[in-house]
């Protein structure tokens, strides 16, 4: 059972969406049994670390997700907050909350010079790096990013794609079973769906 | 590096798809789900969704409506019209947006937009200022409550950049609908003081108008009127400005 995690945060309808015109079958879950039956996973999320933290501990769901993932190793995808929650920490406004801790690392604000535009809005390139979400898409092909924080993992077997915004910012990672995408591919039109199928088509 | 972004605005007044000019005259062009599945099929950046009646008459835009445009969509989705609470942003979220655009509400209580932006966060608030000229010099926010009679553009811009807005989308209320050209100036006014990345939306007649708001600013371009009434489609638009230097995904 592909289980889509609903933190009630964010927008899950759109993955939903892309999930159905796969043709895949999912269930949209939230509690710790739901997720105990998943045999792949995928978080999606939009808003900020803290709230995202914070809806984790309020499900009670952190310990279960990280048996799921590092233990049970099922496919787990995190779509942009998602990803954000593989985190160790995420820091933002000067509180410090953690995170899922499943590749070792930081989330917090992207920092750029003055002139440069933020939050990162809109569609950007990003060089991919053999992860399999990228099988049968074009190098430097375009996804959309809307996010005003980054996750920067430091962990070396973490397999991490970037994205060029006046300096690198973190677009993907892969880590054996472990998948997260800070663009959104549910909203990248037919590039997005590809990447979304070859996790969902994921052994 | 981060594309330039051609964003069709389609305007409805609670069902029917319309185009006004200066705010004023309306012309009626038919049903949004019509229209966004064209729009999706010629795989633009992505879409606003006003609802320009919602605010005025008390109500916002409907949340249905959200939804089965949403549903032909694979590509972001900003909605407006009438948003005024967090449970307005929520259900607009479910519904499958994946940014709200908030005026009215902005003007007539500040301090819900901090709120808003601590609940949802920065990149799924944009905030929409219109603005008309005052005269050479000065722009004004515009208002249909006539609640910013003298509101200076910059000062609003810049509480707004302060507070974290995750976009600023500026309606030129002069321009809108004439399809005479965009304001470059007040483009370069605005961008050049607030962090936000700036929707420039009025105006635009030809083409090459994007590539004249992109030099002056802007991150993105909304455009209305250019794509209902012409033949021109937001590829043309991303066709000059990449042959202007400006990279667009095509």
């Amino acid at each position: 059972m592909i289980g889509l995690v609903d933190l009630g945060i964010g927008n899950i309808r759109s993955v939903e969406k892309a999930i159905n015109e796969l043709n895949f079958e999912y269930k949209v879950i939230s509690t710790r049994k739901e997720i105990a039956n998943a045999e792949k996973l995928i978080l999606p999320g939009v808003g900020s670390f803290l709230a995202g933290s914070q809806k984790i501990n309020d499900l009670d769901i952190k310990g279960i997700l990280r048996t799921k993932i590092l233990d049970e190793r099922i496919p787990f995808l995190g779509i942009c907050l998602g990803m954000q929650l593989l985190a160790t920490t995420g820091t933002e406004g000067g509180f410090v909350s953690s995170g899922l801790d499943v590749i070792q690392g930081v989330t917090s604000k992207i920092k750029r010079s003055s002139d440069v535009k933020l939050p990162h809005i809109g569609w950007n390139s990003v060089k991919q790096n053999g992860s399999i979400l990228y099988q049968g898409i074009k190098d430097e092909s375009c996804f959309y990013f809307v996010h005003g924080f980054e996750y920067n993992p430091e962990d070396a077997d973490a397999n991490v794609a970037y994205v060029d915004y006046h300096g690198q910012i973190v677009a993907s990672i892969e880590k054996e079973r472990v998948f997260g995408t800070q663009f959104h591919p549910e909203k990248s039109q037919q590039v997005g769906l590809k990447l979304l199928k070859n996790f969902l088509d994921f052994k | 590096m981060l594309r330039y972004r051609v964003i069709p605005i389609v305007l409805i007044d609670s069902f029917s798809v319309l185009k006004s000019i200066q705010f004023g005259t309306r012309r009626n062009l038919g049903s949004p789900i019509t229209i966004a599945k064209t729009y999706n099929s010629r795989n633009v950046d992505e879409l606003i969704l006003l609802d320009i009646d919602a605010s005025k008459t008390g109500s916002s835009i409907d949340p249905f409506i959200i939804r089965d445009i949403a549903d032909e969509l694979f590509m972001p989705l900003t909605v407006g019209g009438g948003i005024r609470s967090e449970v307005d942003i929520e259900k607009a979220l479910k519904m499958g947006a994946d940014k709200v655009s908030v005026n009215t509400m902005a003007l007539n209580n500040r301090d819900l937009i901090p709120k808003m932006i601590k609940t949802f966060g920065s990149q799924c608030i944009v905030a929409s200022v219109d603005v008309k000229k005052k005269d050479q010099k000065n722009y004004l926010v515009h208002s249909h409550t006539g609640s910013c009679e003298n509101m200076d553009l910059l000062d609003w811009c810049r509480y707004l950049n302060d507070e974290g807005v995750g976009e600023i989308l500026l309606n030129n209320v002069d321009l809108d609908g004439t399809m005479s050209g965009v304001d470059a100036e007040l483009i370069d006014f605005v961008s050049s003081s607030v962090k936000a990345p700036l929707i420039y939306a009025g105006g635009v007649g030809k083409p090459n108008d994007c590539v004249t708001a992109i030099k002056a600013g802007a991150s993105a371009i909304g455009i209305s009127s250019l794509f209902h009434f012409t033949n021109y489609t937001p590829n043309d638009c991303k066709e000059i400005m990449n042959i202007n230097g400006l990279p667009v995904r095509l």
